[in-house]
């Protein structure tokens, strides 16, 4: 026979464990979809055009969550901001800090671009121009049978389309169906 | 009239007695001279620690003693120590001394040819110390000059004709130890070394000047010049017993307005040949190759001389030399040479870091050795550490006149490594020939066994210029291409018989070029066959068997290229073109034909032409365009009108399934 007392402390230490349970799990959800939140408001606010804000916001996030899985495209997303706003030095440390990741991601892929078309604009060391160029040609293998070209797409945070066209000789890289950088094998 | 015959009868008794009165007193010197020359030996062996033997000895008025054909003969005190000769000693005493001090005091030693025999004695000492304190005692602060006239060094190659160096020296040293010297040291012509030779420079003649301090243990070098037409060298030091340490600079292709000297060398030079080198250096120039920091210390020993360092900086790159030679049972050398010397592996990239190190052992005429070199080559993206490692058999050189030198090897064997690649060649019984009498270009021939095959060729070196010249052309041949699989991997997968005709030259890019032929052979197991094969279900592509596969090569700092590829064999022919980036990127198209008979070996193959209504099709072709790294290539099927019908033929569905099929394959073989 089990006493009431004894019922009543098992009952007493099972609401603890499971509250103390609730708050890690209500703490992180609340830690998960502010990260979330936050980038879905830049989302929304580059749908409606306003970079300015989808700008600040991606900025927020890439430096108050390091570890969100949305770092890499809000990073990239400020990249692509100080490039549009001609900051190419800016521009430049944020798609570095990309590229020196050791993850093959498609968003290094475009970082990579980018870099080039900073090489191109300011300049820069032709061995690490050669580099970054190796880095977008060698980032994926085709074989064409029928096809002419194989592609890599990405929309990145601000809403633009990046798409990476590989043909045998060449690779062509457009931001939003507009041609961006044009690499010879 | 009657007294002039007893007049010159008395005439001729004066002077027979006055000759007489002269010549007595010499006559009796030299007798006395001859009776002891036992002791005159005695005495000279004992000052110079050696066993000296005198051929003749006499004395020629009014203060001269001429001793002839001494030698010196070390066997008894020292080992290893060559045979050292001279034609003629003068030793000339002061009869001042003689009259007013009863002194014997000699002033002046004229030594002619001497010669030191060095080819049988290629181990022998070089004893500083005993050498600096013998002059010591022997002067014990008196003054004396010393000429050297036309000596001798037989350098030590055995069975060569080898030019010996030809010295002429005057030394000049007073009461109080301070020494000053001039001479000149030349490479003599075969020959030259004879007694009719008055100082002919031969085809290299070196200068020098020196003062220095004659101390109890040390001689102190407060300068020393050492000039030819191309180098001029300033140094001081010190000789501490057996340590040298120097220290100064060296200007090549400075402003030396040549031998012109004094108006008393001029007529010294009138007299006796031009025995005394005069030179007049204005001063080095500032855009040759000059060296203001050079610092050298080196010690010498009974068993050898070690180079403890010999510093210096050219054209703001620091080197080092250090190193040892031994002379104990085997003449042994190790050295090592190096820019930065002093920097380790955090500028390990440094493309002007060099690192080389010779280490050899040298006996009957023939060196066993190998070479490293080691530096850092600038590259498109990275720079790429490059190492050679040369390990030599049975290595001599021939000096057979003419300016030629002749180089002899049983086996050389190359191991060359450019990153991750690594190439070897091993070489036998190499023959080389160079002209170097022609003071800017060298040329040279060589032939070699080549594993089965040969390799012969003709080159010439510039050596006006730096960095160096080159221009070299080769012939390999008979050689099976599985045996060159250690020189690049191409050939790992190609058997047959190889021919190639090349040519390479340094300047103004290091360019390797040429042709060539692959007879009888076939290829093994190559991937884009490989997958041909299984893809078509075509066996036979995988051991394709080929009567010639011809093409030009040319490899340079940028790319390897293969040209004219012309692969002919009863089943396939290909020709293209395959171009490897530095940075491992290729480029490359191939046009591949199939034969009708390969076809109808694959049953796939056979129901698919009857499918595009080209059954009775004798020949298919596919061309193939590659790109990307060599190790993970993307291809591309080049339009054709086989590709064309098999299209439409094909629903779309089909080509997608095919492609990611493809695809997979392509990274299986590719191992991305």
């Amino acid at each position: 026979m089990v006493s009431y007392n004894t019922m009543v402390k098992k009952d007493y230490v099972l609401k603890i464990l499971i509250n103390i349970v609730l708050a890690v799990l209500f703490t992180a959800g609340v830690y998960a979809s502010e990260d979330r939140a936050l980038y879905y408001e830049g989302i929304r606010d580059a749908r409606h055009n306003n970079i300015d804000f989808a700008f600040i916001i991606f900025d927020n996030l890439a430096r108050d969550y390091p570890s969100s899985r949305y770092f890499e495209d809000a990073l990239f997303a400020t990249g692509e901001y100080r490039f549009i706003i001609n900051d190419y030095t800016d521009s430049r440390v944020i798609f570095n800090k990309i590229v020196s990741s050791p993850e093959n991601t498609k968003v290094k892929l475009f970082a990579y671009a980018y870099l080039m078309k900073l090489c191109e604009k300011t300049g820069c060391e032709h061995k690490v121009y050669l580099g970054y160029k190796k880095n977008v040609l060698t980032f994926k293998q085709i074989s064409l049978l029928f096809r002419n070209s194989q592609e890599v797409t990405y929309t990145s945070a601000l809403q633009k389309v990046h798409k990476a066209v590989y043909f045998i000789d060449k690779v062509v890289v457009y931001i939003d169906n507009e041609a961006f950088l044009t690499i010879h094998f | 009239m009657r007294h002039s015959l007893p007049s010159i009868f008395r005439n001729i008794i004066y002077i027979i007695l006055a000759v007489f009165v002269v010549i007595s007193p010499i006559a009796v010197l030299n007798i006395f001279l001859s009776k002891e020359k036992g002791a005159i030996e005695e005495f000279a062996s004992t000052l110079c620690r050696q066993n000296i033997s005198v051929g003749g000895i006499r004395f020629l008025p009014p203060n001269n003693i001429i001793m002839r054909n001494i030698f010196f003969d070390s066997m008894l005190t020292f080992d290893n120590e060559p045979p050292f000769f001279i034609n003629e000693l003068k030793l000339s005493f002061s009869l001042k001394k003689l009259i007013l001090d009863k002194e014997f005091y000699i002033a002046k030693i004229t030594i002619n040819h001497p010669k030191v025999d060095l080819s049988d004695y290629v181990i022998f000492n070089l004893d500083i110390k005993r050498i600096i304190s013998a002059l010591k005692e022997a002067l014990r602060n008196k003054k004396l000059r010393i000429v050297l006239e036309n000596g001798v060094i037989i350098l030590p190659f055995p069975n060569s004709s080898l030019h010996p160096v030809v010295l002429g020296a005057a030394v000049d040293i007073d009461e109080k130890g301070n020494i000053s010297s001039r001479g000149n040291l030349s490479f003599a012509r075969r020959g030259m070394y004879n007694s009719t030779n008055k100082g002919d420079s031969g085809f290299g003649n070196l200068g020098y000047k020196l003062k220095a301090r004659l101390n109890r243990e040390s001689v102190d070098i407060d300068d020393l010049e050492i000039v030819n037409a191309d180098i001029y060298t300033k140094l001081l030091g010190k000789i501490n017993k057996n340590t040298l340490i120097m220290g100064g600079m060296v200007a090549h292709n400075s402003i030396v307005r040549g031998y012109k000297g004094s108006f008393i060398d001029k007529l010294k030079n009138l007299f006796y040949g031009n025995r005394y080198a005069a030179f007049d250096v204005i001063g080095p120039s500032f855009y040759a190759l000059n060296i203001y920091d050079l610092s050298t210390k080196i010690e010498f020993s009974k068993h050898g001389m070690a180079i403890k360092y010999v510093k210096f900086s050219l054209n703001n790159i620091p080197f080092c030399l250090k190193g040892y030679f031994s002379f104990s049972n085997k003449i042994g050398i190790d050295l090592s040479f190096s820019s930065y010397p002093d920097i380790r592996s955090s500028m390990n990239n440094n493309s002007k870091k060099i690192d080389f190190n010779c280490s050899a052992t040298y006996s009957s005429g023939k060196f066993d050795g190998s070479i490293v070199l080691s530096f850092f080559k600038s590259a498109q993206i990275n720079n790429i550490h490059h190492k050679i490692d040369l390990k030599l058999r049975n290595l001599s050189f021939a000096f057979p006149g003419n300016g030629n030198v002749r180089i002899k090897c049983l086996r050389a064997d190359v191991n060359y490594t450019a990153g991750d690649n690594t190439h070897i060649i091993f070489l036998k019984d190499f023959n080389s020939s160079c002209d170097v009498s022609d003071k800017k270009i060298k040329i040279f021939n060589f032939t070699s066994r080549i594993y089965d095959g040969f390799l012969k060729g003709k080159g010439y070196l510039d050596v006006e210029r730096m960095p160096f010249r080159s221009s070299c052309i080769m012939k390999i041949g008979g050689v099976s291409a599985q045996n060159l699989r250690n020189i690049t991997e191409y050939f790992d997968k190609i058997h047959g018989n190889l021919s190639s005709f090349l040519k390479y030259r340094n300047h103004p890019y290091s360019h390797l070029y040429g042709d060539f032929t692959i007879e009888n052979g076939y290829l093994d197991n190559i991937m884009f066959f490989k997958w041909l094969a299984g893809f078509f279900n075509l066996p036979a592509l995988k051991e394709l068997h080929f009567s010639k596969l011809s093409g030009k090569f040319s490899v340079d700092d940028d790319a390897s290229r293969l040209e004219n590829i012309d692969l002919k064999s009863d089943n396939v022919a290909l020709k293209g073109n395959f171009t490897v980036s530095a940075d491992d990127m290729v480029s490359s198209k191939l046009y591949l034909t199939f034969s009708g008979k390969l076809l109808d070996t694959s049953a796939k193959f056979k129901r698919l032409l009857k499918l595009l209504g080209k059954e009775n099709a004798k020949l298919v072709n596919f061309d193939f365009q590659l790109s990307g790294l060599f190790n993970a290539m993307n291809f591309q099927w080049l339009e054709s009108d086989f590709k064309e019908r098999l299209r439409e033929l094909l629903p779309p569905m089909v080509e997608r399934i095919l492609e990611r099929r493809i695809g997979k394959v392509v990274e299986s073989i590719s191992g991305r």
